[in-house]
């Protein structure tokens, strides 16, 4: 499913509602793994510093070797563990989910994040130097295994759901985690200082031209301030007076709209609860 | 025009706006400061409030057209939804029961795989013994100059006797350093015994059984020469750890590798994602065995030089294993 440059990919809860997830975009992504990188290079170069300020020897750069380790190994799968996401992820609005609809297992996150290493940077290591990648090998077969860890390094871009290979193996994906803001319902609102009860009556008929879509063309209009489409405003009151067969004065331009706005869903709402669903105009 | 136009939406959304509200609130404490930051009533509510707004968004699905409230409800719910079931586990408990319970079950499910992957490394040890012992030629084509580093058959039996036995001066100066170097390649190239699993197992089959005739190479070499005990004994204290390890990883590829070519009654995504998970474990409980793997092989092959401590080493490590996989784990989950 695509709407306006965004994937979305429907998952369905333990409790067997589907509910709408965007697909995060592979580029907000890689810039999630920068920061994160940047991150731990940060946490890294601290720790070197403490580390080598307090006791310079053999024992502590192999604790930093072993940190390192540790913590190139379980930064991602602690914090996608503990919360599902990492800073990296939370900074630029993604999330991982699990795509049975089930909770996210430390399991899932263990199996997405120990193939982290292979899929990402040894292909970048790949990129630079194809030699790096089996050291001894002949050039030949060194660079065919690059040409293979490049492949799989644009696996994400090659299915629908951005999935790299550690998602299809821990049954993840990552997820938008956009906010939306509840705003008032435009069947109250009256429209500038209005009087109570609607100015404008509609005929069952005029109601029967317009679809769901066209309802919400017009809700996305009425939803910006007046004095930032004006024109657009008047496009639209003139479009709908035609198509309906309108015949009376219009006194008050956006009036008729949120009037036309709320009778018509009125209608179309009616019409679902009949099991009518009319998604677009009839003609 | 409230009171005019009775919009059945409308007084649905009236109803239940306030739960809506509160719960974005609760959800957004959460998400910036985590469960804790709920006060205990708080955390009682949150799944009361995320179950009620869930099924008003099925029905404002059937009944509404304000697009504006689908999709905060679609946003709402969803972001209620990982935090819901988002995994909250103790750390170190976790820990805990993983390494008594979970890593020896996650192995005994994962037996097969891991028992052709066993088979797998032992071929290899079988052909690489077999071609050296046939013709000692053959040793420089099965072991990279770097890794024989002077062990091959142009060596005399003293000097590869004395490389048993001799404290090599580790790479870095220090112990430590060198355990700690060995720890993180060995768990790394574990990893990649998993990883390339997930190409039909093909990668991972040739990963097992190269490693494997360049152990039989070795092993033939110093048969030949009659110091087979001897390798076994500077072998074995960590070997034993390590390629156990080294099987369990490969093991978990292979099952990676059958579930994607072979995924039965299922798709071929969730066969994957079910042996991607169940291999995970696996792999994480082989770090602590790369660990202790490079702690022996770092420091214990370094200072026990005793050919029967080493052998009493490699035995009980044997032994710690064999009953960790089979005994512990066993009960009903």
């Amino acid at each position: 499913m695509i709407e306006s440059g965004v994937r979305y990919r429907m998952i369905v809860t333990p409790e067997g509602v589907p509910l709408r997830f965007g697909v995060g975009a592979a580029g907000d992504r890689v810039v999630a793994l920068f920061l994160d990188l940047l991150l731990m290079a940060v946490g890294v170069l601290v720790l070197l510093f403490v580390l080598l300020m307090a006791h310079d020897s053999a024992f502590t750069w192999s604790a930093v070797l072993v940190a390192l380790f540790l913590l190139w190994t379980f930064y991602f799968v602690l914090l996608e563990a503990r919360r599902g996401d990492t800073p990296g992820k939370r900074a630029m609005g993604l999330r991982v989910i699990s795509r049975n609809g089930g909770p996210l297992s430390v399991r899932a996150v263990l199996a997405r994040n120990v193939t982290r290493e292979f899929e990402v940077l040894l292909p970048v290591a790949a990129l630079s130097g194809p030699e790096q990648v089996l050291p001894g090998a002949p050039v030949w077969v060194a660079v065919l295994a690059s040409l293979w860890l490049v492949v799989v390094l644009f696996v994400p871009l090659l299915n629908r759901d951005r999935l790299r290979i550690g998602d299809l193996l821990g049954g993840t994906m990552v997820v938008r985690a956009p906010r939306t803001v509840l705003l008032p319902d435009l069947s109250e609102r009256p429209p500038t200082g209005g009087l109570p009860g609607p100015a404008f009556e509609f005929t069952r008929e005029q109601l029967d031209v317009y679809g769901i879509y066209e309802l919400q063309v017009l809700e996305n209009l009425l939803r910006l301030p007046p004095e930032a489409n004006e024109a657009a405003r008047d496009v639209a009151a003139k479009k709908i007076r035609e198509k309906i067969g309108w015949t009376g004065e219009v006194t008050g331009r956006d009036r008729f709209l949120s009037d036309f706005y709320a009778a018509q869903r009125g209608r179309l709402e009616q019409e679902l609860l009949l099991g009518r669903r009319r998604e677009k105009k009839r003609r | 025009m409230a009171g005019h136009v009775k919009l059945g939406s409308f007084e649905f959304r009236r109803e239940r706006e306030a739960g809506f509200r509160e719960l974005e609130a609760l959800i957004r404490r959460v998400e910036t400061g985590g469960l804790r930051s709920l006060r205990p009533g708080d955390v009682l509510r949150l799944p009361v409030l995320y179950r009620a707004t869930v099924s008003s968004l099925s029905v404002a699905r059937a009944i509404s057209l304000d697009r504006n409230l689908l999709d905060y409800l679609e946003s709402l719910c969803a972001r209620a939804y990982v935090q819901v079931y988002a995994p909250k586990r103790r750390l170190a408990a976790a820990a805990a029961e993983f390494l008594r319970d979970g890593f020896p079950f996650a192995v005994r499910s994962l037996r097969r795989p891991i028992a052709l992957a066993a088979m797998l490394l032992l071929l290899g040890v079988v052909a690489g013994f077999a071609l050296t012992v046939a013709d000692p030629e053959n040793f420089y084509s099965l072991v990279s100059e770097d890794l024989a580093a002077g062990r091959d058959p142009a060596a005399s039996t003293e000097s590869l006797r004395a490389a048993l036995y001799c404290e090599r001066a580790p790479p870095g100066g220090s112990l430590a350093f060198f355990t700690a170097g060995l720890f993180t390649h060995n768990a790394r190239v574990g990893f990649l015994a998993f990883f390339l699993g997930f190409f039909a197992g093909v990668p991972a089959f040739a990963l097992l059984f190269v490693n494997g005739l360049t152990l039989g190479a070795f092993a033939g070499l110093h048969h030949s020469r009659g110091l087979t005990v001897d390798l076994l004994g500077w072998l074995l204290p960590h070997g034993i750890t390590e390629l156990t390890a080294v099987v369990l990883c490969g093991g978990a590829g292979l099952a990676l590798g059958s579930a994607l070519v072979f995924p039965g009654r299922r798709t071929r995504l969730s066969s994957l994602a079910a042996a991607g998970r169940e291999g995970a474990r696996v792999v994480l409980g082989t770090v602590p065995l790369f660990f202790v793997a490079g702690l022996v092989e770092g420091v214990l092959r370094q200072t026990v030089m005793v050919l029967p401590a080493r052998l009493a080493i490699a035995a009980s490590t044997a032994v710690f294993l064999l009953a960790w996989f089979l005994l512990l784990g066993r009960r009903s989950k």
